[in-house]
């Protein structure tokens, strides 16, 4: 247990600045879902979804394409 | 998602479009899942639904031709009023499951600006009423991932 969390820590510190914001979002996206029926990966993908301006929002939304 | 290219948004037509209804004096709000889509919902569509205002019929075929949209008056061979075009994927919906009237619902919708347009959207809640109240299998299917996104919407909006 110690060893693990030893191990994690050290992986943590080699992480990007933008792979800890992504890993904090999973983080937060399991942290929602506890002791709900809510799937943290709907969740992660919803709180990705919202750092996006609302032209990305939309083009990752379409099955068809916008064709500027 | 990040990628190398431009993000698109509406198509040139659709910005046309809205901004001609807009100038018609139109009142109408995004609804569906493209507006789910603008609140976060990892979901995906077909089509943008656009609710409009009762008695808007001939401000919506104004906006279409002045915006080079194809539209098609409802009842012709029994069809709900329909838009087309290559760059065109609007539909109107002319019934909302679940919903109070359109006149009503405009207290629920939040304003996002898209492609410089500011459009009226209903927000989730109210979404995820109307698809709980439509009760079809492809509401059902898009229930989870709306729910979990009014969570993870609900969590920015607490953030201070």
């Amino acid at each position: 247990m110690v060893y693990n969390l030893w191990v994690h820590s050290i992986l943590q510190s080699q992480l990007s600045t933008e792979q800890k914001h992504y890993l904090s979002l999973w983080q937060k996206a399991v942290r929602l879902a506890e002791g709900t029926k809510h799937d943290p990966g709907d969740i992660y993908h919803a709180l990705c979804n919202l750092e996006l301006t609302p032209e990305e929002q939309l083009d990752g939304g379409f099955i068809r394409a916008g064709r500027a | 998602m990040a990628g190398s290219s431009e993000p698109v948004g509406l198509s040139p037509t659709e910005r046309a479009f809205l901004r001609a209804l807009q100038s018609q004096g139109v009142p109408f709000m995004m609804v569906g899942i493209a507006a789910a889509r603008l609140q976060g919902a990892p979901v995906v569509t077909e089509d943008i639904d656009l609710w409009f205002a009762e008695d808007t019929q001939t401000g919506i075929a104004a906006a279409a031709k002045e915006a080079g949209v194809i539209y098609i008056p409802g009842g012709i061979a029994m069809n709900p009023p329909t838009f087309g075009g290559r760059d065109v994927r609007v539909d109107q919906v002319l019934t909302m499951s679940g919903l109070a009237s359109f006149d009503e619902e405009l207290g629920n919708t939040i304003v996002r600006e898209v492609n410089g347009i500011r459009l009226r959207i209903l927000n989730l809640e109210r979404i995820i009423a109307s698809k709980r109240a439509a009760n079809r299998d492809k509401d059902r299917a898009v229930l989870p991932a709306l729910e979990a996104a009014l969570v993870a919407l609900r969590s920015r909006e607490r953030k201070p």
